[in-house]
């Protein structure tokens, strides 16, 4: 069986040695990602010597910035994937040759995250460009696969068409009908402002839905968690048990969840996260705070073990965001919405 | 006064004053920096207040028609508040300085010791909360000394009158440069000082060293000598000093980064780097240097274009002529290797 049956298998249906799996995938990139192959070398953590999947020399997310780090060569990807900044910052990129772990990834966590049943369609109104649009965006990607598997004829991109936004949800608020909002925090933000210009509040039906994404932290523009959800409450009329929180990134295949009323996030199992203490390189006890460090094992044609520049406080079964680590370079889908 | 100047520095050099023990023992924390690289830092901040250097300074002196002057001091080294009370000494006009924190208790100290050598008084705070106070001071002068952030300076520019003299020190960096005929163990030795005095928070410090090829001791040598040899045994008797938030992880994707583009050598407080190719560093981390080669001086000269303008001081060993080059085509000053922290600069 091919490493990516395996990692599909284990996706799917949690079968297999999840350690044993890792090391596999490990030892795959280490011989494909030459790049990654000397600096294991470097280190002394090559696939002879490691037998736990934490002791996988983890790559920095600033790497991605300089390098192509990919198993397969990188101009024969069909996608890249690229982190969200200004023109002059460089782009980490993500090689995608083939996006069968990547959509099973989604299709095992997508709707479970958002407590929805895979079953019925539904209406989804999407607060970002299409897919189409911004080719380079996992995120819009993302998007657009939730809309084509679980949406129904009325769902949509809106990007920043807030008045069509405005008539579709006034529309559906009218007839009942529950929505399902995806968008990144700015891009809700913005669409208040909308709102607020128009004196418009919004009453959405019961049972519906929000996801938000992509930071809280903007070049020009912060917003806090708690005003954000205030607003969540204010101009859409959704209370916070309706509203859920996603965290990925463009280094990652797999992304994270939060549940309602919590600021506790979710890994799948086929991407468990450690926080490690950056000054000591370990992994930090529940209740302390560190850096957030990944092992995807979707990210098999790129690299698996992801060190990120973002900080949280370790949990018993999760990990909660507390921001950017200071000096990092700002990034994430809520930029492009300031 | 220069003897009471001189006085001051011998004091602060000896071990047994009061004053100094008291800094050393609850200031050194303000800079983040131990207790053992603070004594040296004192050290060598003092030794500069020599009769034939201070003298020069007061002949120098080019401020000598102004009335009522402002100096805003930085506080990312104790050098900066030294050397800004020197020049308050020189300067002999009423005056004011800022200082970076209402609780800095190395610039308390030293101003107890002016007192004590009964040198002019200065009004000196920090106006945390009043700074309305603060801008007519600066309003009334005809004299502005700064030091600190770009963005702060643009600040204080509102408030100075256009009659007003404003002498600004902004962002600054340095770096450090030994030429072929340099790159070997003295000159090494030499360079330890520079990068783990002030744990490379000054403006002073070098943040990356440039080695020519074709010495003895090829630049990739140069980074592993330093780091697996020299480096350590110094590095263990000044520790370095606490880090600010965010430091530590941006070491550790830095020393990432580095793993990718060339070499790593680290320490349990120091981090040693070597690549071919890499950018001018955006940050200046404590204890973390990275080596880099250069194949003649012309090279280095265009590496150095981006980052001229703020270039303020370039530590070198090698044949006059190669510095009197970048003498000529940099703005910053030229300093021995070992002695880059070892400048005063004022006027």
């Amino acid at each position: 069986m091919s490493l990516n049956q395996k990692v599909l298998d284990y996706i799917l249906n949690q079968t297999g040695d999840f350690n044993q799996l890792a090391l596999e995938t490990f030892a795959h990139q280490y011989q494909q990602c030459k790049p990654y192959q000397e600096y294991c070398r470097k280190l002394n953590q090559t696939p002879e010597n490691i037998d736990a999947w934490q002791e996988i020399p983890p790559v920095s997310t600033e790497v991605f910035r300089e390098f192509d780090l990919c198993t397969l060569p990188p101009e024969t990807a069909r996608y890249v994937f690229q982190t969200s900044g200004t023109s002059q910052e460089k782009k980490g990129k993500h090689y995608y040759h083939d996006m069968t772990l990547y959509d099973a990834s989604i299709q095992a966590s997508f709707m479970q995250g958002m407590g929805l049943s895979s079953k019925d369609r539904a209406t989804f109104r999407i607060l970002t460009p299409s897919f189409s649009e911004v080719p380079t965006s996992s995120l819009f990607y993302m998007f657009q696969k939730v809309l084509e598997w679980y949406g129904n004829t009325s769902s949509q991109f809106y990007s920043q068409d807030y008045a069509g936004l405005t008539k579709h949800l006034l529309n559906d608020t009218q007839k009942s009908h529950p929505v399902i909002l995806l968008g990144t925090a700015f891009s809700f933000v913005n669409f208040f402002d909308y709102l607020n210009d128009k004196n418009i509040a919004l009453k959405l039906p019961k049972e519906s839905k929000l996801l938000e994404t992509g930071g809280l932290k903007g070049r020009t523009r912060h917003v806090s968690r708690e005003a954000l959800y205030q607003l969540f409450n204010t101009q859409l009329g959704l209370e916070s048990e309706h509203c859920f929180s996603e965290y990925g990134m463009t280094e990652l295949s797999s992304q994270c969840y939060g549940k309602p009323n919590s600021h506790v996030f979710f890994s799948p199992p086929w991407m468990p996260v450690r926080i490690i203490h950056p000054e000591k390189d370990h992994e930090v006890a529940i209740g302390e705070t560190g850096l957030v460090q990944f092992f995807d094992l979707a990210n098999t044609t790129a690299l698996s073990a992801i060190l990120t520049s973002d900080l949280a406080i370790k949990h018993p079964q999760g990990f909660e965001l507390v921001g950017r680590s200071p000096h990092a370079i700002l990034r994430g889908c809520s930029t492009v919405f300031e | 006064m220069i003897d009471s100047l001189i006085k001051i520095a011998t004091d602060w050099q000896s071990p047994n004053y009061a004053l100094r023990r008291q800094a050393i023992e609850e200031g050194a924390v303000e800079f983040r920096l131990s207790q053992e690289n603070f004594t040296l830092a004192l050290d060598w901040i003092f030794s500069l207040w020599t009769e034939e250097r201070i003298s020069a300074a007061l002949a120098k002196n080019p401020f000598k028609k102004s009335k009522y002057a402002v100096q805003i001091l930085a506080g990312n080294t104790p050098a900066i508040i030294a050397q800004g009370f020197l020049q308050s000494a020189l300067l002999h006009i009423p005056q004011c300085i800022k200082v970076p924190c209402e609780q800095s208790i190395f610039a308390k100290l030293l101003q107890q010791s002016f007192k004590e050598k009964a040198l002019p008084p200065f009004e000196m705070n920090a106006w945390q909360d009043n700074l309305s106070e603060f801008y007519t001071k600066l309003a009334q002068a005809d004299l502005v000394i700064a030091y600190g952030q770009d963005e702060t300076l643009d600040t204080l520019k509102k408030y100075i009158s256009s009659h007003t003299t404003f002498i600004c020190h902004g962002h600054a960096e340095s770096a450090a440069i030994l030429f072929k005929e340099s790159a070997n163990r003295t000159y090494l030795e030499k360079l330890k000082y520079d990068m783990l005095s002030y744990d490379q928070r000054g403006c002073l410090s070098p943040r990356m060293v440039f080695v020519e090829k074709g010495g003895e001791l090829s630049p990739e040598m140069c980074a592993k000598i330093f780091a697996e040899e020299i480096l350590p045994p110094l590095a263990q008797q000044l520790p370095r000093g606490g880090l600010f938030d965010g430091e530590a992880a941006l070491i550790l994707h830095q020393r990432n980064v580095y793993g990718f583009r060339g070499q790593v050598y680290s320490g349990p407080d120091w981090t040693v780097c070597y690549a071919e190719k890499q950018p001018w560093p955006s940050h200046a981390l404590p204890r973390f240097i990275p080596f880099m080669p250069f194949t003649h001086s012309e090279e280095l000269i265009e590496i150095l274009d981006p980052v001229k303008n703020h270039l303020i001081s370039l530590g070198c060993a090698g044949q006059k002529e190669k510095m009197d080059l970048f003498q000529k085509n940099f703005t910053a000053r030229i300093s021995p290797i070992g002695e880059m922290q070892r400048q005063l600069l004022i006027f």
